[in-house]
């Protein structure tokens, strides 16, 4: 496995704001990793230093590149749909075409026009006049004929409907991802992309908290159920949380052996949000 | 129109950033000489005395044809050797109208992508900070004006053309009196020498109008300007001098008009200058300050650009 993003030390401050906080990360090749953390936790502010569009201090390596120095060389080998519409509005989809065209040398024009015409994307109209749908559609059909060998989508699917969001996460997978390339991806709809992760990382007031392939956690991280008259052996298991719901007490486990937790109760997997909300409340 | 002939044709990003500028300002480039070299000659063909008497000379009204027809054969000896410079002047007002389109194109080019969020986009592509500025600067400074000058060139053979026909019926031919004495080849070229040499000279301008568009938060006008009049204001008023107006007004002033001077109701010694003397004027040391002045602006705008992702 190789090391595609490498951070050491990785510190952003606005003014005395500190965005990152001495972030340490490694992301191989070949990972879907999904970046998770409440809004302001410096998802954006990590995704910005590795696409190079923000300075940062400490050590941060991209595919080889340090991303603010060398951001057009980097921008070569990546792709980058954010949630903000960033599609010019007044361009027309023919000359967003002709545009990536020009100034990517890997981007496959035929392909482009493939996924477009699965679409009901217009080619000669203004991206002023698509719906929000259409203009994600066509970012992604931009994106997806571009030979780049990591994706950074952050909050992509924000503002659509959810037709359209099963469809995206789908045709990511199906026509883009293989071994050879990586994405990245922030999303406050964790549930959507939890089967898809390989890799997840949370982060919290500018701190990575838990970085971890999705099969470790799910071998580390669990969820006991367990009838009323076991609660005070689960508890006396040192569980990271509790949580009461309808007469129900569930509680999460890190660590423990799935044998040991299967005497007091139903044992199942975390889900993401569920352990998204257990890390952000601990201490 | 230029573009439908030129075409973008695969990998080739300097050009799909000079395509991607003249997507953006088609008004700038394109509406805006078209329009004024449009509404010039219907105000030609319809006031000016072809259709109607709209040349008044002590209370007389002719047309432009009668006019002619009373003509003396001195004053027709004059319009003769003077026909370049009547044509020199004509482009008045399609050079002043893109002239506003430059100034606000400059202010626009770093702001209006941070506005509607379009800057992520071209950021997430592999051209740097320096191509980008490098072809907007282009556009605002060569681009926009060359193409007027195509512009003017339409509208200067059009009134050549009216002329010719207003001289149906008179006793002066239109080869004698206005063709024979054009040398169309060389008002191009005076033109287009005029042109460059203008932005070159106003460069610093245009790139402290960059600047503005790149710091603004909003309205970049207001931002390029107000510093300009405060400092100004601080300059008159502690030192009594007016250098930073001085040299303002030197640099967005059309020098070629430098050389023209009118004596009572005649020209003298009317000396529009051939291209060479435009050109020459790039002996002048000030001429390479103002270069190194617009790179030192340049610089730091490419610098904030780089900053700056939304």
């Amino acid at each position: 496995m190789t090391n595609i993003i490498t951070a050491q030390n990785l510190s952003k401050s606005y003014g005395s704001f500190q965005a990152l906080k001495n972030v340490d990360l490694t992301i191989q090749k070949g990972q879907i990793v999904g970046i998770i953390g409440a809004n302001g936790a410096g998802k954006t502010t990590l995704l910005n230093s590795i696409l190079g569009l923000s300075s940062y201090d400490g050590e941060l390596d991209v595919l080889g590149f340090a991303p603010y120095d060398q951001r057009d060389d980097l921008m070569k080998h990546i792709c980058f749909i954010s949630d903000v519409a960033t599609l010019p509005k007044w361009m027309k989809v023919n000359e967003a075409l002709d545009f990536v065209e020009g100034v990517h040398i890997s981007f496959d024009r035929e392909k482009a026009l493939g996924f477009l015409a699965d679409t009901s994307v217009p080619l000669d109209k203004k991206i002023r006049h698509l719906s929000k749908g259409m203009v994600v559609q066509l970012h992604l059909a931009l994106i997806m004929s571009i030979d780049a060998k990591i994706l950074v989508l952050d909050e992509p699917t924000l503002g659509l409907d959810i037709i359209y969001r099963k469809k995206f996460y789908r045709q990511l997978l199906e026509d883009f991802f293989d071994e050879d390339r990586t994405i990245l991806i922030t999303t406050h709809q964790v549930d959507e992309i939890e089967n898809i992760l390989s890799q997840v990382v949370f982060i919290r007031e500018g701190n990575i908290v838990l970085s971890a392939d999705m099969e470790d956690i799910a071998e580390k991280w669990m969820v006991l159920n367990t009838p009323q008259e076991n609660i005070d052996a689960a508890r006396a298991l040192s569980p990271v949380s509790e949580q009461t719901l309808l007469g129900r007490t569930s509680f999460i486990f890190n660590g423990k052996a799935r044998s040991e937790l299967a005497e007091l109760g139903d044992v199942s997997r975390i889900s993401l949000s569920d352990l998204f909300v257990t890390l952000m409340d601990g201490e | 129109m230029l573009a439908s002939t030129i075409k973008l044709n695969g990998y080739n990003p300097f050009k799909a950033l000079m395509f991607r500028e003249y997507w953006e300002n088609r008004r700038a480039i394109f509406m805006t000489p078209l329009v004024i070299t449009g509404v010039s000659m219907l105000l030609i063909i319809v006031c000016m005395g072809v259709l109607g008497r709209a040349i008044y000379i002590n209370g007389e009204s002719f047309t432009l044809g009668e006019f002619i027809a009373n003509m003396s054969q001195t004053e027709a000896q004059e319009l003769s050797d003077h026909i370049n410079h009547v044509l020199l002047a004509s482009s008045a007002p399609i050079m002043i109208g893109v002239w506003f389109c430059m100034v606000f194109t400059a202010l626009g080019a770093l702001y209006d992508e941070r506005k509607d969020s379009s800057i992520l986009f071209w950021k997430s592509m592999p051209v740097s900070d320096v191509q980008t500025i490098l072809s907007k600067m282009l556009t605002v400074t060569l681009v926009i004006p060359l193409v007027a000058i195509v512009f003017v060139f339409i509208f200067q053979i059009f009134l050549l053309i009216v002329g010719s026909l207003s001289t149906i019926g008179t006793e002066y031919s239109a080869w004698d009196l206005l063709w024979s004495s054009t040398n169309l080849p060389a008002l191009i070229l005076t033109e287009i020498a005029a042109v460059v040499m203008y932005s070159l000279w106003a460069l610093p301008i245009f790139a402290w109008l960059m600047l503005a568009s790149v710091i603004a938060k909003r309205t970049p006008l207001l931002v390029a300007t107000i510093p300009v009049a405060l400092v100004a204001l601080f300059e008159g008023l502690f030192f009594h001098s007016s250098h930073l107006l001085m040299f303002i007004g030197q640099r967005i002033s059309i020098r070629i008009e430098e050389k023209t001077h009118f004596v009572g109701k005649d020209f003298e010694t009317i000396d529009a200058g051939t291209p060479l003397d435009i050109l020459q004027s790039a002996a002048n040391p000030s001429f390479w300050l103002g270069l190194a002045i617009a790179a030192g602006i340049l610089y730091v705008t490419v610098l904030l650009r780089k900053r700056s992702s939304l």
